[in-house]
């Protein structure tokens, strides 16, 4: 045999046994582990007592009760009452616009979403709508979309509306727990400086934001946990001096109506338990403390000596804990595709870029979407309705869902239901979907 | 009916099928499936990465074809042939080019014997990539780059109408692969059949050994010469690493006809010319979803290796990098995009100092540079860099 030849020969078979050698190649992933979810436990110390038995004064019989008088629970009031029903609305502060107001969330987010043709639209009508609009008027709302509001300004026009549509308003009041009977919600306890009383009604709206009203009913509930945070605001900002020597531009917030004053968000700790009282009061605690003491620092630093803490929120920011288990949970997916419900109540925008099938939306073209009626139903309670941020939907559209928008639109129908139930002396479960339609828009909403 | 008859013959049919593939359909597994019927490409890339997936097997059988007839997948399959000869048919001269030594077959030899000591060196000049890559024209803007490799298609069908069957004859490594098997073929027989009068000689073993010997130097100094250090490109997952993956690319473009995302884009940067028009990943409407291992079950060279979707946790594309400056967070804005998209875990929101001033923060463990929060990002001040691993090589 040549030398050349065995050469190739060598080669030929080198090469055989590569192939040979080659074993199947796809990369696996390694031992997989997945760390379990973490179950919240609220400490009670295990310790339990008895309250004896006794008899509670009724307050009242009336057709609507409202407990909760957040932008939801307001705008469900309001719609109530201007069907003829009559309304008693239970606020636990001293306050109409819960986190809207007296949370100092000011900006009214997802007013306008996208139609088909891409074109940025108004979605968010009706009370909801009215109350933006009052503001306006008064020149406490900056921004045409998703305004910033003045907070005792809309304190102000929501007094004002719920006192023209004449709803019975509690304040400083606690909806303490249910009256039930059977599937059907009776009345509630309330819980206030008068103690405790009793209001029995047709129909219940919880507007708690927390779901307090349908957990204690016994309907089935998921729980978020979520970043709590604390809002504050901030005067004197046209007095900053950005020629003063040694000026640093310091994190003051975003403007409000107001000139001068600033809002500043906090984002606050994540993954908080806004159901534990404990955690709560602690939270409350350590936010006011680090307020107090970022301020000091913004006002120790060059040309910001005369800025000063406005105030913080009476409320503080949960941003989600329960969120209900009801006829239909509506998806990221129906809020992307346009899905048409034959019970939409009204539609909510968007003011957040999303992430759909791999692709990013930023949020000025994200679509406007419905909202069913059927979100607002608990599966098993048969006279309750849910509005605000703990109507059904899935934790994909947490952002959209928890807004002061959605609360609004959610609130708005679920009142206005609420409403023709008592009229036509029906179940909310079996309301004509025609005729609520109707009415709605009577009332100025846009249903699409 | 007869012509349609004559029309639909197998070699019509399949570059119909074969343009049917290549095209921009969104067909998933299938797309540029037609590439795995290359035995050059499949030698190539068994011989470099010494390991073998599923789809390999197509090349093997026509392999195994090609030992029992002739340029079986010239004459049946190839839609280069194809499309070569109906240009070749407009033309009235032939030639047999004699004189031409056999191109293809050093190409083929050369690149094998390279790619078993580590790089495969003309994958490239395989005629299915040369036509998959064409079809690459539909997806994304035109560059000078781009339209030098577009051109490669339509140039190899232009030098048919003046010298007809040149590419198919002489110069197709895939063809001088099936060449060399021929003179296997014929070398067995030899050793077997003695002294059979009227067959043509195969090529000398001289001529194979100096192939060889090529191939043998080329695949051991090339790697020297060649070094892609300081590239900054983000591939694909599981991809191999630069020095290989620019020649083991054929630059099919199938991986970007496939990504479902749309964000695998050819590369062409005029400071990297050895990854012309290989993959890299561009996060700007889209980013790798974590169910998907599409590029990976396309890649007919295996460049981009085949890995099982639930590994993808553990292939680092790159790594998030956040400028804070802009972030919504730290501004006191309401924004949870960027946690909230991060299907690893990776990215935490911590209080640095007072709790007004939470920012997000990435856990380089779990990041995996998916591009998801890149991506979502309202302010846009998240960019995926290239991992960790790739930056030690500089240093």
């Amino acid at each position: 045999m040549k030398r050349r030849d065995f050469f190739t020969k060598v080669l030929i078979t080198g090469g055989g046994l590569t192939l040979g050698m080659g074993c199947k190649r796809r990369i696996e992933p390694s031992s997989a582990e997945k760390s379990g979810t973490i179950i919240p436990v609220i400490e009670s110390h295990g310790r339990t007592i008895r309250e004896p038995e006794r008899l509670i004064p009724i307050l009242a019989e009336t057709d609507v009760l409202i407990i909760g008088g957040g932008p939801a629970g307001a705008a469900a009031a309001i719609a109530a009452s201007r069907t003829g029903a009559e309304t008693y609305l239970v606020e636990r502060y001293n306050h109409l616009g819960g986190l809207w107001t007296g949370g100092l969330v000011l900006p009214l987010l997802s007013t306008h979403g996208a139609d088909k043709q891409k074109r940025r639209k108004q979605v968010i009508f009706g009370i909801g709508g009215e109350m933006s609009k009052r503001l306006v008027d008064l020149g406490m709302s900056i921004h045409e979309e998703s305004p910033v509001v003045d907070p005792e300004a809309a304190k102000y026009v929501l007094e004002e509306m719920i006192r023209e549509s004449g709803v019975k308003m509690l304040y400083h009041t606690w909806g303490a727990n249910v009256i039930m009977d059977g599937n059907v919600i009776k009345g509630v306890y309330i819980e206030s400086k008068s103690g405790r009383m009793a209001i029995l009604t047709k129909v219940v709206i919880d507007c708690t934001g927390d779901g307090d009203i349908f957990h204690m009913a016994g309907e089935n509930y998921d729980v978020m946990q979520y970043a709590i945070g604390l809002v504050h605001r901030l005067g004197n900002i046209d007095r900053i001096k950005t020629d003063k020597p040694g000026y640093v531009k310091m994190n003051t917030g975003g403007p409000t109506p107001i000139p001068g004053v600033n809002w500043v968000n906090m984002w606050g700790r994540e993954n908080q338990d806004a159901l534990d009282i404990e955690n709560l009061s602690q939270l409350q605690s350590d936010y006011r403390m680090e307020i107090w003491n970022n301020v000091q620092k913004i006002r120790q630093t060059p040309g910001h000596e005369e800025v000063f803490l406005l105030d913080t929120a009476s409320q503080i920011g949960v941003r989600m804990s329960r969120i209900l288990d009801g006829e239909y949970r509506l998806t990221l997916e129906d809020s992307m595709t346009y899905r048409s419900f034959d019970d939409v109540i009204g539609l909510s925008g968007s003011w957040t870029p999303v992430l759909y099938k791999g692709k990013k939306i930023p949020s000025s073209k994200r679509p406007f979407w419905q909202i069913p009626y059927r979100s607002l139903l608990p599966k098993l309670t048969e006279n309750l309705l849910v509005a605000g941020r703990c109507f059904c939907f899935e934790r994909e559209l947490v952002e959209d869902g928890r807004i002061i928008g959605t609360c609004l639109v959610t609130g708005h129908g679920a009142g206005t239901a609420a409403g023709l139930a008592v009229k036509n002396n029906s179940s909310v479960k079996d309301i004509d979907i025609k005729e609520l339609k109707k009415v709605l828009i009577q009332q100025g909403a846009f249903l699409g | 009916m007869k012509n349609i008859v004559r029309i639909l013959n197998l070699r019509t049919l399949s570059f119909m099928v074969a343009v049917i593939l290549a095209l921009p359909l969104s067909l998933k597994g299938w797309t540029g499936i037609y590439l795995w019927l290359s035995p050059f490409i499949m030698l190539n890339s068994v011989f470099a990465l010494k390991s073998l997936v599923f789809l390999n097997s197509l090349g093997l059988i026509i392999l195994l074809f090609v030992l029992f007839r002739k340029r079986w997948f010239c004459n049946n399959l190839c839609p280069v042939g194809w499309s070569c000869d109906k240009v070749s048919g407009l033309s009235r001269k032939t030639y047999s080019y004699r004189q031409v030594p056999d191109f293809g077959k050093w190409l083929a030899i050369t690149s094998l014997v390279a790619s078993l000591v580590g790089i495969p060196l003309f994958v490239i000049f395989d005629p299915l990539a040369i036509f998959n890559g064409f079809f690459t024209i539909f997806s994304g803007g035109f560059t000078p780059v781009k339209i030098l490799f577009y051109d490669f298609f339509p140039g190899l069908l232009l030098m048919h109408l003046f010298l007809p069957g040149i590419w198919c004859k002489k110069i197709c490594p895939l063809g001088g692969l099936q060449l060399a098997v021929d003179d296997v073929r014929s070398g067995v027989r030899k050793l077997t059949v003695r002294d059979e009068p009227g067959r043509s000689v195969p090529d000398s073993g001289r001529r194979y050994f100096v192939m060889a010997g090529a191939g043998l130097l080329a695949g051991f100094m090339v790697p020297r010469i060649l070094r892609s250090e300081g590239e900054t490109i983000i591939r694909p997952p599981a991809s191999a690493g630069p020095d290989l993956f620019n020649l083991l690319c054929c630059r099919c473009g199938s991986c970007s006809r496939t990504c479902p995302t749309n964000i695998i884009k050819p590369v062409t940067d005029t400071a990297y010319p050895l990854a012309w028009m290989t993959p890299q990943l561009i996060f700007v409407d889209g980013y790798c979803l974590e169910s998907c291992n599409l590029c990976s079950t396309v890649c007919p060279t295996g460049a981009i290796s085949l890995f099982s979707v639930e590994a993808k946790a553990e292939l680092f594309i790159g790594k998030a990098e956040i400028e804070l400056k802009n972030c919504l967070l730290l501004n006191n804005k309401e924004c949870i995009k960027c946690k909230e998209s991060c299907k690893f875990e990776a990215i935490d929101f911590v209080a640095s100092g007072n709790i007004l001033n939470t920012v997000p923060v990435i856990n380089f463990k779990r990041c995996v540079g998916c591009g998801a929060c890149a991506v979502v990002c309202p302010q846009d001040c998240i960019l995926i860099t290239p991992p960790v691993a790739d930056l030690k090589i500089l240093s």
